[in-house]
C-alpha cells in the first residue's frame, strides 16, 4: 500500500524531476527513506538556504522547476530567504517541507514553525496537507503553478503522520484550477494597435525584462528587433535575452545602466516593454520616466500592467506568442537616424574604467574573465558592486547564462546558485562572481561542489569592504563608513575592534577554499589575473580565485536615488 | 474614500489569511469584513470587506487579489458610485484583460 511519502516521490517523477536538493531532519525521515531508493540525484546542501538557492540556480539555468526537500521548524525557516529570492524574480520552484504530526500542530511542538503562515507572502502559493489522499493532486498542482503564468516558488508543508499514512487514491486526476488561467494568446485588436504604433514610430525602443527569458522567447524577440530595426535595452533580469554583442543592443538601463540605454528611454517616441515590470531601479523618478514616449506593455501577468507606470497599449499574453505574432504584423523600417544617434552615444559613453592604472580594478578582472571564457560561461553573481560590473563588463549572448538575485538582492546567492546550475549542466563552464562580503554568507556550500564534482569557478572580487554600501556612504552619507569595512585596518570606532597585528584580509580565502577541498589561487597584480583565470578553467574541480582589488572603486554610471534617468552621473572615467 | 471589495473565494483554510495579508501587507486597514459560504455551493464563500484608502493603490490590490489561485472573482466598488452603478457592477472574470 502506498503512503503519502510514496506519492510525493511519484509526484516528482510525474513532473520529470531529475535532481533534488535539500537536507534531512526528523520531520522528513519518511521522505528521505523513500528518496534512498528513488531514481533522482539528491544533492545534500549544508544549509537549507543553500539548498533553496541551488534549486533556484538550477531552475534559472535549465528552465525546469527547481526542487528541494527540507525538514520542519528551522529547516523550513532557513529556506525563507531562498523562497523570497525566487518569488521576487519569478523563478519556478517546488519546495517540500516536513511538518510536525497533525495532532501536534499549534502546540509549540519540537521543531514546529508556522511554515505556511511564514511563507504565505513569499510564495506564489503554498499548501498545508491535511489528508494523504490530497498529495497526488497537490504535487501536480504545485508543479503547474510553479511553471506557468508568472512563475514562482510553491511550498508544500506535509505533516509527518500524513507522510506515513496510507493513500487509497494515488492518481492525481485532471487538473482543476478554474480560477487560474494564465494568459496565452493576445487580444488581436491590442496586438494590431501595437504593430501599427511600431510602424508609425520613428524612435522605438524595446525594454526587455526577465519575462522574455522565463518565457523562452529570445528568438522571437531577436526576430522582431531585427525585422523592425528596433534597438533593445534589457534590465538586469533580462541580460542574455538579446545578445549583448548585437549592433542593436544598448545593454542594461536604469540606476547603473548605460548612458545610451537611459538616453534612449528619454528620447524614444515608443517604449515597448516586454516581460519587465517598470521596477524602481529602472525608472528612477517615475514622473520623469519616458515622458515623451507612447508606452506599450506586453506581459503575461495583468496585475503588472499599470502598476508603477501607466501605459497606452496593454497586451496581455505569453511573450513567445505575442512577439511571434507581432513580428508577422510589423513592417521592416529604416531607422538609421535614430540608430545613428544611439550609436554616437554608445561610442562616446561606453562602460569604462581607468585602464592605465597599475592597480587591479574589479572591472578589469571581469573583462579578463569574459575574454578567458570566450563569453560562453554561465555566470552567477552575488549582490553589490561586483554584480553591476558583471552586468557591464561581461557580454551575455544567450538566455539563462546570467543568474543573479535582482528583485530581492540576496547576498549569498551566487555560490549555491552556481552549484545548482552546474548540477543541471555538468559539461558547461559555470562561474561565480562574488564580493568578499557576499561569499562569506554561504561559503559552506563549497564542500557540496567538491563532493559532487561540480567544478564551479569562484572569482572573489576582494576589496575589503561591503562595496555598494561603502559607495553610498561615500556619496550620500558624509563618507561615514559605518560597518562597511571588512577584515583589515581602517574600521571606525563604533565597532570597537582592536586593530590586529596582521596586515592581511580576513578570512584567508585561499586557506578557506583549501579547507573545503577546493583549489585556491590569490591574485595581487594585474598581470596575474588572466593566467590565474585560465589556470582555474584548466584545473579539474572547484577553484576559488581571490583577486585583491582597489578598495574604493565606484560603480558608474549611476542615477542617484529619486533622480530622473537624465540626471545620471557618468563618473570620472578614463578609457 | 471607502473601498468595498467583494470576492468569491474557495472555502478552505489559509485563503482568508492570504487575502488579508495582501491588504494589510500594504499598510491598509480592513475596517469591516464578512465571509460566509454561498448557499449554492458550500465549497465557495463570498467575502465582503471595506477598506479606506487611496484609489490607485486599492485598484492595484484588487488586481493582485485576482491573481490568487483560490480567488474566483473580485469586484471593487467605491462609495463614489451611485446605487445604480453598484448594482450594475459586474464581477471581473479572470483570464480576460
Amino acid at each position: 500500500m502506498k503512503t503519502g511519502a510514496d506519492c510525493v516521490m511519484d509526484g516528482f517523477k510525474r513532473a520529470g524531476v531529475k535532481t533534488i536538493f535539500g537536507l534531512p531532519g526528523g520531520a522528513v525521515l519518511d521522505l528521505f527513506s523513500k528518496l534512498y531508493h528513488a531514481p533522482f540525484e539528491f544533492i545534500l546542501a549544508r544549509h537549507e538556504q543553500g539548498a533553496a538557492h541551488m534549486a533556484d540556480g538550477y531552475a534559472r539555468a535549465t528552465g525546469q522547476p527547481g526542487c528541494c526537500i527540507v525538514t520542519s521548524g528551522p529547516g523550513a525557516t532557513n529556506t525563507v530567504t531562498g523562497l523570497a529570492t525566487a518569488f521576487a524574480d519569478g523563478v519556478p520552484m517546488v519546495c517540500v517541507s516536513g511538518q510536525v504530526p497533525s495532532s501536534m500542530i499549534g502546540n509549540d511542538a519540537f521543531q514546529e514553525a508556522d511554515t505556511t503562515g511564514i511563507t504565505r507572502g513569499i510564495t506564489k502559493h503554498n499548501y498545508l496537507v491535511a489528508r494523504a489522499n490530497d498529495i497526488p493532486r497537490i504535487m501536480a498542482e504545485a508543479f503547474h503553478l510553479a511553471a506557468t503564468g508568472r512563475q514562482g516558488p510553491v511550498l508544500i508543508d506535509i505533516p509527518k503522520d500524513i507522510q506515513q499514512a496510507p493513500v487509497t487514491a494515488t492518481e492525481p486526476g485532471p487538473l482543476h484550477l478554474p480560477s487560474y488561467q494564465p494568459a496565452d494568446d493576445p487580444d488581436p485588436a491590442r496586438l494590431q494597435e501595437l504593430a501599427d504604433a511600431i510602424d508609425r514610430s520613428r524612435k522605438p525602443l524595446l525594454y526587455v525584462g526577465g519575462g522574455v527569458i522565463t518565457g523562452n522567447a529570445s528568438d522571437e524577440l531577436t526576430a522582431l528587433a531585427h525585422k523592425a530595426r528596433i534597438p533593445v535595452t534589457t534590465t538586469l533580469m533580462g541580460l542574455g535575452a538579446f545578445p549583448d554583442t548585437d549592433p542593436l543592443a544598448l545593454r542594461m538601463l536604469g540606476m547603473h545602466g548605460s548612458v545610451a540605454a537611459n538616453r534612449a528611454v528619454d528620447h524614444c517616441d515608443l517604449l515597448i516593454s516586454v516581460g519587465a515590470r517598470f521596477d524602481d531601479r529602472v525608472t528612477g523618478k517615475v514622473s520623469a520616466f519616458a515622458v515623451h514616449a507612447k508606452k506599450a506593455h506586453i506581459d503575461i501577468d495583468p496585475s503588472s500592467i499599470n502598476k508603477n507606470v501607466v501605459v497606452d497599449i496593454a497586451v496581455v499574453g505569453h511573450a513567445r506568442n505575442v512577439l511571434r505574432k507581432l513580428s508577422r504584423a510589423v513592417k521592416t523600417a529604416d531607422r538609421s537616424e535614430w540608430l545613428g544617434q544611439l550609436k554616437q552615444w554608445q561610442e562616446k559613453h561606453p562602460f569604462a574604467y581607468d585602464r592605465r592604472t597599475a592597480q587591479v580594478l574589479p572591472q578589469y578582472v571581469i573583462e579578463q574573465l569574459y575574454t578567458v571564457t570566450g563569453g560562453e560561461a554561465i555566470v552567477a553573481t552575488d549582490v553589490g558592486q561586483h554584480q553591476m560590473w558583471a552586468a557591464h563588463f561581461y557580454r551575455y549572448t544567450k538566455p539563462r547564462t546570467f543568474l543573479s538575485s535582482g528583485g530581492l538582492g540576496t547576498m549569498g546567492y551566487g555560490l549555491p546558485a552556481a552549484i545548482g546550475a552546474q548540477a543541471g549542466f555538468r559539461d558547461k563552464v559555470v562561474v561565480v562572481i562574488a564580493g568578499d562580503g557576499s561569499i562569506q554568507m554561504n561559503f559552506q556550500e563549497l564542500v557540496v561542489a567538491v563532493e559532487h564534482e561540480l567544478p564551479v569557478k569562484v572569482v572573489i572580487i576582494n576589496n575589503g569592504h561591503l562595496g555598494m554600501v561603502r559607495q553610498w556612504q561615500e556619496l550620500f552619507y558624509k563618507k561615514e563608513y559605518s560597518a562597511s569595512v571588512l577584515g583589515r585596518r581602517g574600521r571606525t570606532g563604533m565597532e570597537r575592534i582592536r586593530e590586529p597585528d596582521r596586515n592581511g584580509y580576513l578570512p584567508d580565502f585561499i586557506r578557506l577554499a583549501e579547507a573545503h577541498g577546493a583549489v585556491g589561487i590569490r591574485v595581487k597584480s594585474k598581470d596575474e589575473v588572466a593566467p590565474a583565470l585560465r589556470l582555474a578553467l584548466e584545473t579539474a574541480g572547484p577553484v576559488v580565485v581571490e583577486c585583491i582589488v582597489k578598495p574604493d572603486e565606484n560603480v558608474y554610471p549611476m542615477v542617484p536615488p529619486g533622480a530622473a534617468l537624465a540626471d545620471q552621473a557618468h563618473g570620472v572615467t578614463l578609457v | 474614500m471607502i473601498h468595498i471589495i467583494t470576492a468569491l473565494v474557495n472555502n478552505k483554510p489559509g485563503v482568508l489569511a492570504r487575502i488579508i495579508g495582501l491588504i494589510s501587507g500594504r499598510g491598509y486597514n480592513i475596517e469591516s469584513l464578512d465571509v460566509a459560504p454561498t448557499p449554492q455551493d458550500h465549497g465557495v464563500s463570498r467575502l465582503i470587506m471595506s477598506v479606506p484608502g487611496d484609489d490607485r493603490i486599492l485598484d492595484q490590490v484588487t488586481k493582485h487579489l485576482e491573481k490568487l489561485v483560490d480567488v474566483l472573482e473580485v469586484t471593487h466598488i467605491t462609495d463614489k458610485m451611485t446605487e445604480q452603478d453598484k448594482a450594475a457592477a459586474k464581477p471581473e472574470k479572470k483570464g480576460r484583460t
